[in-house]
């Protein structure tokens, strides 16, 4: 089922199960591997989930639902698309998707980089906790919604509800906004900004200079409740 | 009726000369009552809602309105005090590779690091170690001095994912998918300021001193088709070792309770409206939900039409207060109950102590329900050092251990007192209605009749009667 090619050792998932891919993954995981691609995945669900390791996992084809989920520490490339939940809860580490990704990616991760060079679904990054989620593309409906900590730099457009209720944290949005979330709030990029996004697109081909990135940030108006603003915590609540 | 009391009754009499007059009667409108006063004034103070923790004041239909009815003549019952009764519960076998054994068919639910404190958690894990239980994490996440203490772990995964992390994911003996809660289905928790200190600020990555109202929907997954995928990954996370979990707040039971086991949950746990919380719109409390009783009732029923009713086991929790009520809970079809505001009340929860701080709060020991503003006088939902202080850690796990044991016994009493030898082979049988709505609910015969009055026996004894009828009057008339 496996061979080794140049340092890669290579996986043939043709007709495996999820738990035959996961169980295959971890023993070459325990058998050292560092850098393995898995061929023909068909959009299993599941794959490559709450791995610690700092090996590189590289899927050719498209995933599933939660793929990467829980990840700690692994160097995970997706070349397809992929389902909901891509990377949720991530602690450390890498995850790149070189296709379009589904709902709710990257949601509550707490560090590490998530890349999509498409586009994502609706929820991109909520509740996110730390570390850097980037989308080539556009992200959905309420995107960064409850955001507590870390980056989220959409190169697109968002969607309605971008930021809504976050507490803390930064979101980049290079394309237009539809419409802000309750106490999202628009302000100019420093040098300082400029300098971050022209770094952490370059690596990804992508020219922050011809883009006009918007930051947003939480009002913190609803952070504590204030009689004085019915209109904002009705919409908020 | 005398002039000057019609005058009265329209509130233009002159004074009655002193010593004729009835004392005047008082009468409070049932509509505009003083708590309804009260609490529309101060509505117009705060601008919102109000807040409270503890669970609803209201009376529901409960465990209470059920009476066992145990050996005599017609069973014969095991030695009370003497033969061996059996409280071993298996939960997670479904489809888990390793399923939780507790000694007990009890477990302390999921109450978070942040609504209680460190010391509470500790001793909560202390208690349940001994007892051979289970101690379940809350919002917030896992804390480390409660893991060490507790044997068994049940691992919340909860929408906000507060401190959620995989290393303790996989430390757990079990993982718990919490959709809702009894005491506010269909919101999510809250945590205000006063108890966001720096630690569980940290510890929730939030900022200090925020209003924390958490979401109610999970960030990767919204229905029951997503919920199986998640259920998946969490087994693959684990190795499909830990028995999967789904924690329901009571509300549309039956359809839920489906939904959870086509998602291939091992067990439910089903919070009814009994339920507390540390803090919640009050609002909630008393107006959402389905009573713990009714709620289970719902459930069995819909296990048992799924043919998985002793494959899924099922949890359920609400206002569980002795082990009366536990031994109710399983007779009518749970596998285990789950105490939460029991075991703090164990812990010192509304104890006569620290008079003064009560009358702070404007309540007396026995009616305080301020979980939510951190100021707990016995130092139990508090993030206070100083509150904390006063809850001593080695008695505080006694208490609680002590308390669960006298539930334990109290099953067994009930168990064998109608001929079981384990407290799981109580049944339905073994008890009859004492209330209408009781027996209308449980499909329990009222005490005095012999079959439940339910719409369905109720239709069929009108159709007897009118046959009944019809038979003696073959014109279909009766006769007067």
């Amino acid at each position: 089922m496996a061979q080794v090619l140049a340092g890669t050792v290579v996986l043939d998932a043709e007709g495996l199960s999820t738990r035959a891919i996961n169980v295959a993954i971890a023993r070459l995981l325990a058998e050292g591997a560092t850098d393995i691609e898995v061929l023909n995945v068909v959009g299993q669900h599941c794959l490559a989930v709450a791995l610690k390791t700092q090996a590189r996992i590289h899927f050719k084809g498209s995933v599933g639902w939660y793929a990467a989920g829980m990840n700690d520490g692994a160097h995970i490339v997706i070349d397809g698309n992929c389902g909901w939940g891509l990377a949720e809860c991530q602690m450390g580490g890498r995850v790149e998707v070189h296709g379009n990704a589904g709902s709710g990616t990257s949601v509550s991760i707490r560090g590490g980089l998530v890349f999509i060079r498409g586009d994502c679904g609706a929820r991109a990054g909520i509740s996110m906790k730390g570390g850097t989620l980037i989308i080539g593309g556009s992200a959905g409906y309420l995107s960064g919604f409850m955001m507590q900590r870390g980056t989220i730099i959409i190169c697109g457009d968002a969607a309605d509800g971008l930021g809504d209720s976050m507490y803390e944290g930064t979101i980049y949005v290079g394309g237009n906004v539809a419409a802000y979330g309750a106490d999202a709030v628009e302000k100019a990029p420093t040098d300082q900004d400029r300098d971050f996004l022209r770094t952490a697109l370059k690596e990804f081909g992508i020219d922050a200079d011809r883009l006009d990135f918007k930051k947003v940030e939480s009002g913190r108006r609803l952070w504590n409740f204030s009689k004085q603003e019915p209109e904002l915590w009705r919409s908020a609540l | 009726m005398t002039a000057e009391r019609l005058n009265r009754s329209h509130g233009t009499e002159a004074p009655l000369a002193r010593g004729d007059a009835p004392k005047p009667v008082l009468r409070e409108s049932r509509i505009w009552s003083k708590e309804v006063i009260e609490d529309i004034q101060l509505k117009a103070q705060l601008g919102r809602y109000r807040m409270q923790g503890f669970s609803t004041h209201r009376r529901v239909p409960n465990f209470d309105d059920l009476t066992f009815v145990p050996c005599t003549l017609s069973r014969v019952p095991l030695e009370g005090y003497r033969e061996r009764c059996e409280t071993r519960t298996v939960l997670g076998g479904r489809f888990a590779k390793k399923p939780i054994e507790l000694k007990l068919p009890i477990t302390i639910a999921g109450m978070s690091y942040g609504a209680l404190n460190k010391t509470a958690k500790t001793a909560l894990g202390m208690a349940a170690t001994r007892l051979g239980i289970s101690t379940t994490t809350g919002d917030g996440g896992m804390l480390w001095e409660e893991r060490q203490a507790s044997h068994l772990m049940v691992y919340q995964v909860l929408p906000s994912r507060y401190g959620f992390n995989p290393d303790h994911l996989k430390m757990a003996d079990a993982i718990e998918i919490v959709i809702g809660q009894g005491a506010k289905p269909g919101t999510g928790g809250v945590l205000l300021g006063s108890k966001v200190s720096e630690v569980i600020a940290n510890q929730r990555t939030l900022p200090v001193g925020v209003d924390q109202r958490s979401p109610v929907r999970h960030p990767d997954f919204i229905g029951p088709d997503d919920l199986q995928i998640k259920i998946e990954e969490l087994r693959e996370a684990t190795n499909w070792e830990k028995p999967i979990y789904v924690k329901l707040g009571a509300s549309r039971v039956s359809d839920d309770v489906k939904l959870a086991v086509k998602a291939k949950a091992d067990v439910i746990v089903l919070d009814g409206m009994e339920g507390a919380t540390g803090a919640s719109p009050d609002v909630l409390l008393d107006h959402t939900g389905i009573p713990t009783m009714s709620a289970l009732m719902e459930a069995v029923r819909a296990l048992d039409d799924l043919h998985v009713l002793g494959e899924v086991q099922l949890i359920v929790s609400g206002g569980i207060k002795n082990g009366v009520d536990a031994a109710k809970a399983l007779a009518l079809g749970a596998d285990a109950v789950s105490i939460g505001t029991a075991a703090l009340i164990a812990l010192n929860c509304n104890a006569p102590l620290f008079i003064e701080d009560y009358h702070r709060l404007g309540v007396e020991p026995g009616t305080c329900h301020h979980c939510h503003t951190g100021r707990c006088p016995v130092g139990i939902t508090t993030q206070d050092p100083e509150l904390e202080s006063r809850l001593k850690l080695d008695e505080a796990a006694d208490r609680v251990f002590n308390f669960v044991q006298s539930m334990a016994m109290e099953m067994q009493m009930f168990a064998r007192a109608c001929g079981k030898s384990d407290v799981h082979h109580l049944e339905a049988e073994d008890m009859r209605a004492l209330t209408l709505e009781a027996s209308m609910i449980t499909g329990i015969p009222l005490a005095g009749t012999e079959t439940a009055l339910t719409p369905d026996t109720i239709a069929a004894r009108v159709v007897k009667a009118l046959d009944d009828r019809a038979r003696k009057h073959p014109n279909g008339k009766a006769r007067h």
